[in-house]
């Protein structure tokens, strides 16, 4: 069983496509899957057909999008080529990192698998539905661990302020996405679009820290802890939590995978119980993506969206492990001890009374987990018809942060079949970000490949984010947009 | 031309080729963390945090350092410490007890008168009563009453008679729910033996004032009946024999003579003096006691004195004898201590004799510092002679409590402790140790009567001070609580102390390899009014918090500095 979970969780982390964090593609009218993050936009052509269900075209290359983004730091912060008589090595810079950390640092991932995806274009109508495997895991930090792990709790007693862990987390979620979507002209000059998602959730394990924190008393340094969290998992086995509690004192805790959950599942076969958690429709949850784009002038067009506004609803084996306490740690409280029994007694009290003021209380109940919702803004200059400018930002809530981006591109069609896409963002609170985007047609095919941060990819070094989107769509009914873009040669 | 073209791509190939290989060498080169980093790490960081917290009572510090006393509250609602050890008397069936006891009689045909006992259904009878007497514990107990828990009666016969014959043996006075016992033997005619055997004798009243005696003695009644067989030869003879064993009583009354409770050695550590870890110069406990409580449970008169009482000094080794002041207190064999008695079943009378200032040397013996008091006690009944109004249970018991008190008021002047230790500081003083400052807070709320200076000197291996904790008078001295006029504590002194060691500091201890450490104590303004004595209570507490800062710091090569840990 075991293997097979680690199998999925490979699977999702390497083998998938699409991301909420499309900079680049948002401008590739000529690829379907820009309507992922600007349902309204207008793509030329009658007919789509995509994803890895689909024979050949799916598979060459297989539609995926893998996306790492960390907000905070990357490799060369932590370590980097030394200078003067260290330029021919590597060095430590602790100073560096800790400079370079923001508040919270998420590390995040998202890997998406597109299994369907069908476009149709009707008299005023762009009809599209879309079946997606979508993976999102990662973990947050918060700038205090770090603070005090590498400083130590003294800078923060000095100005009596709290270390505040309650950007800690970790979060994974596997879900399945259908989405039915529609855009249509309301006027002349706007296109409006928006996609209804019902959401199948198969795997869920996040934490929910509304309070961690730990306060060092500058009078007479004693300790105050302080917790108000949660930790939900739904998942297709469940988990073993005993705390035997004997004469009031702890006496073990158990915390396991339950082997009768894990015996259950596999009752059927290893191939059953994987069908089992790939059709499960327990989970069941609902989200909005909202386009619009609008023509300012005949040289400018506008656009905004929102996507991935939506909820999931967890009801397979859902466990809650609540922690809610305040404990203020003196320090080992010292009596006569008469013996070493007494001595380990005293020890006990203090395990006793640290665990039960934080012990995680289990309970059993269903739960939600919402998607982090991004908005997009933006304008397109039509300088010339084979020459746009154009300009995005991004907003996006995330585990109590607003993480913003901001992209200029240049986008050009070159031909009826090739479009490149270049883009310089920053994003991640890091402006080295330069993306590429190509679309090829031949026949049939249109190949897409795509990325926000392909110099990140030439220098991992340096990349708090990297991402590709590549696939190819069956396209039918091409129809040339005519730019109304006056040369301004 | 086409030569020029192919010199122009030949060109921008080898240009792509080199910017490819020099952007994946920098790549390879920042990731090669195995051979290219220089391994060296800087890390600098502060932390305080809390060690160790007490709420420490002062009858739990007195407990630490003596435990075998035993602390108590005092009528006075003070505390005093005491030593204890007790005395009993053995058990009372091994004191006051019954004897197996035997009789016998017999009845021979001279007894009979047989004249017209010659046909069938002729009978002739004889009857007597006889007295049995009980050997006692003690040859002066004269017992009046017992009342039986255990016992066992067998009572054998025989008879040699031709005659059908038939025994009756009854004990007018051993009586259950008021019924005489008495056993019926019959014999077929040319007799034989007949028994009644283990007859259970719990439960029975035995009256022992019925005869002519009027105690230790009870009486049988015996009555032999012949009926005629055949034949002329009327000769015969009935014995029997009546064993009463294994009797053990509920109550018994009389007179139960002298007897000897106890006669038993003891002694009363006061490991309060004992400890060798400290000293006091000067105390004084205001006002000590030697209690002799006494709980009693038998329905005698009895006295109890000690043959030996002597307290031994931890000072000089010397022994004193443990006295009154001539005012006739009841404490030796000369004037022994008439212990109340119980007048009823189940009463229990508690007594005692207190030995304090006033009447004794005992101030003076606990001025002496001692050690241990020894004594011999001894506990006797019936003093007064013969009383018939003695009784005893079978729970009956005499329990002495010698107790040594220390109420906890006076003053301490000067007490002292000191000791050596081996310590190791070569973890302070590798190359790469990380404390460069450390810094001990000290918090502690005094509630306690006296005040304490402490100190602790770093010495080397020839006892050449390096350094000392505490650098200042005002670091060493921990303030009294202030009391009021009747020596009880008004409210806690509070103290905070940091010490701080830097590196110049801590390179005073390089070569340090002990500590002496000590402390002194004196009971408030002891120091100054020596008349000033204070009371413990036992609400007196001592507070502290200790908590630390350091300041740790790390530069170098990272392998170097995992090895010298």
């Amino acid at each position: 069983m075991k293997k097979y979970i680690i199998l999925l969780v490979f699977a999702g982390i390497f083998g998938s496509v699409q991301a909420q964090q499309a900079l680049t593609l948002y401008n590739m009218d000529r690829v379907m899957q820009s309507q992922f993050v600007n349902p309204s936009i207008d793509v030329p052509y009658k007919l789509h057909i995509g994803g890895v269900l689909v024979p050949i075209a799916g598979q060459i290359p297989p539609p995926m999008y893998f996306n790492y983004a960390n907000n905070s730091f990357y490799y060369n912060h932590i370590f980097h080529m030394g200078e003067g008589s260290k330029a021919d090595s590597i060095v430590l810079d602790l100073p560096l990192f800790m400079s370079k950390l923001q508040n919270t640092t998420h590390m995040r991932f998202d890997t998406q698998i597109e299994l369907l995806n069908v476009g149709i274009k009707l008299e005023n109508m762009f009809l599209t539905f879309a079946l997606t495997e979508k993976f999102k895991y990662g973990a947050s930090l918060p700038y205090d661990l770090f603070e005090l792990t590498l400083n130590g709790n003294m800078p923060y007693m000095l100005e009596n302020k709290p270390h505040d862990f309650s950007g800690l987390g970790v979060n994974f979620t596997h879900y399945r996405e259908f989405a039915v979507g529609g855009s249509m002209q309301a006027n002349d000059d706007l296109t409006v679009g928006g996609r209804v998602k019902i959401l199948f959730g198969l795997a869920n394990f996040n934490t929910e820290i509304k309070e961690l924190s730990l306060y060092t008393d500058p009078e007479d340094y004693s300790m105050t802890w302080t917790t108000d969290m949660k930790i939900h998992s739904s998942l297709p086995v469940y988990f073993d939590y005993l705390v035997y509690n004997e004469s009031g004192g702890l006496d073990s805790v158990k915390f396991d995978l339950s082997e009768e959950s894990v015996d259950a599942f596999l009752a059927n076969g290893d191939a059953a119980a994987v069908a089992a958690y790939l059709t499960n429709l327990k989970n069941i949850g609902l989200g909005f993506d909202l386009g619009a784009s609008y023509k300012l002038n005949p040289d400018i067009d506008l656009f905004a969206s929102v996507t991935d506004f939506g909820f999931i609803s967890w009801n397979t084996n859902p466990q809650n492990f609540v922690s809610k306490g305040e404990y203020d740690y003196r320090g080992i409280q010292l009596e006569v001890w008469q013996n070493d029994e007494d001595v380990q007694e005293s020890m006990n009290k203090l395990v006793d009374t640290v665990f039960n003021t934080f012990k995680f209380d289990l309970l059993e109940t269903n739960y939600v987990t919402w998607l982090p919702s991004s908005i997009y803004v933006g304008g397109k200059y039509k300088f010339h018809p084979l020459l746009h400018f154009t300009a995005l930002y991004r907003g996006e809530f995330y585990r109590k942060t607003y993480m913003q981006s901001f992209t200029l591109g240049v986008n050009s069609n070159l031909t009826d079949w090739l479009s490149a896409h270049v883009t310089w963002s920053i994003a991640n609170n890091y402006a080295g970000n330069i993306g590429l985007g190509l679309t090829a047609r031949a026949g049939f095919f249109n190949w897409y490949i795509v990325t926000d941060s392909f110099t990140n990819a030439l220098f991992p070094q340096k990349a708090k984010n990297l991402n590709i989107r590549m696939g190819c769509n069956i396209v039918f009914g091409y129809k040339k947009i005519k730019s109304n873009a006056s040369m301004r040669t | 031309m086409k030569t020029k073209v192919m010199k122009t791509k030949l060109k921008y190939s080898v240009i792509v080729f080199t910017l490819v290989l020099a952007v994946s060498s920098c790549i390879k080169d920042n990731f090669d963390l195995n051979n290219r980093w220089d391994r060296e790490v800087q890390y600098d960081a502060s932390f305080a945090a809390p060690a160790v917290w007490g709420d420490i009572a002062f009858t739990d510090v007195i407990q630490m350092y003596d435990s075998t006393g035993l602390l108590v509250e005092n009528d006075e609602g003070y505390v005093s410490l005491q030593y204890k050890t007790n005395v009993s008397s053995d058990t009372v069936q091994s004191v006051i007890y019954l004897e197996d006891q035997t009789t016998s009689g017999n009845v021979g045909s001279p007894n009979f008168d047989f004249t017209g006992f010659d046909s069938a259904g002729d009978t002739v009878s004889y009857a007597y009563t006889m007295d049995m007497p009980f050997t006692m514990f003690n040859p002066d107990a004269e017992i009046d009453s017992i009342t039986l828990k255990s016992g066992i009666m067998n009572i054998v016969t025989n008879s040699s008679y031709l005659h059908t014959a038939r025994l009756y043996i009854t004990f007018p006075t051993v009586t259950k729910n008021g019924v005489p016992l008495k056993k019926v033997f019959t014999y077929v005619p040319g007799g034989g033996t007949e028994t009644s055997l283990n007859n259970d004798f719990s439960g029975y009243k035995v009256d022992l004032t019925q005869t002519a005696t009027g105690f230790n003695e009870i009486p049988i009644n015996i009555r032999v009946t012949l009926y005629y067989t055949s034949g002329s030869n009327n000769s015969g003879n009935i014995s029997f024999n009546a064993d009463m064993t294994n009797m053990r009583y509920s109550i018994m009354h009389g007179y139960f003579g002298l007897n000897t409770l106890f006669f038993e050695s003891d002694t009363i550590d006061i490991s309060l003096f004992r400890n060798k870890d400290w000293d006091i110069e000067r105390y004084s406990f205001v006002d000590p006691k030697f209690r002799i409580y006494y709980e009693n449970s038998y329905g005698i008169p009895s006295q109890f004195y000690f043959t030996h009482l002597v307290a031994n000094s931890a000072v000089d080794d010397q022994d004193m004898n443990i006295i009154d002041y001539g005012i006739g207190l009841p404490i030796g064999e000369s004037n022994p201590f008439d212990v109340s008695y119980s007048m009823s079943v189940n009463e229990i009378m508690l007594d005692s004799l207190i030995l304090d200032h006033n009447n004794s040397n005992i101030a003076d013996v606990v001025n002496m510092r001692p050690k241990w008091i020894q004594f011999k006690a001894k506990a006797t009944t019936n003093p007064a002679g013969n009383d018939h109004h003695n009784f005893v249970t079978e729970n009956s018991k005499i329990d002495v409590d010698v107790i040594m008190e220390l109420p906890l008021w006076g003053y301490v002047y000067n007490f002292n402790i000191r000791d050596t230790a081996d310590i190791d500081v070569s973890d302070l003083f590798n190359d790469y140790n990380p404390l460069k400052r450390a810094l001990v807070r000290i918090d502690i709320q005094n509630g306690f009567p006296a005040e304490a200076y402490g100190q602790v000197y770093f010495v080397d291996n020839n006892y050449n001070v390096l350094d000392s904790l505490f650098y200042t008078y005002e670091e060493r001295v921990l303030a009294a609580a202030d009391v009021d006029g009747d020596g009880r504590v008004l409210d806690y002194s509070r103290k905070v102390t940091k010490i701080e060691y830097d590196t110049d500091r801590l390179e005073k201890l390089r070569n340090c390899t002990r500590v002496i450490y000590g402390a002194q104590a004196n009971t408030t303004d002891a120091t100054t009014d020596s008349d000033k004595i204070v009371k413990i209570y036992s609400d007196y507490r001592i507070k502290f918090d200790i908590g630390f800062e350091v300041d740790l710091e790390v530069d170098g090569n990272i392998d170097s500095i995992s090895n010298q840990f």
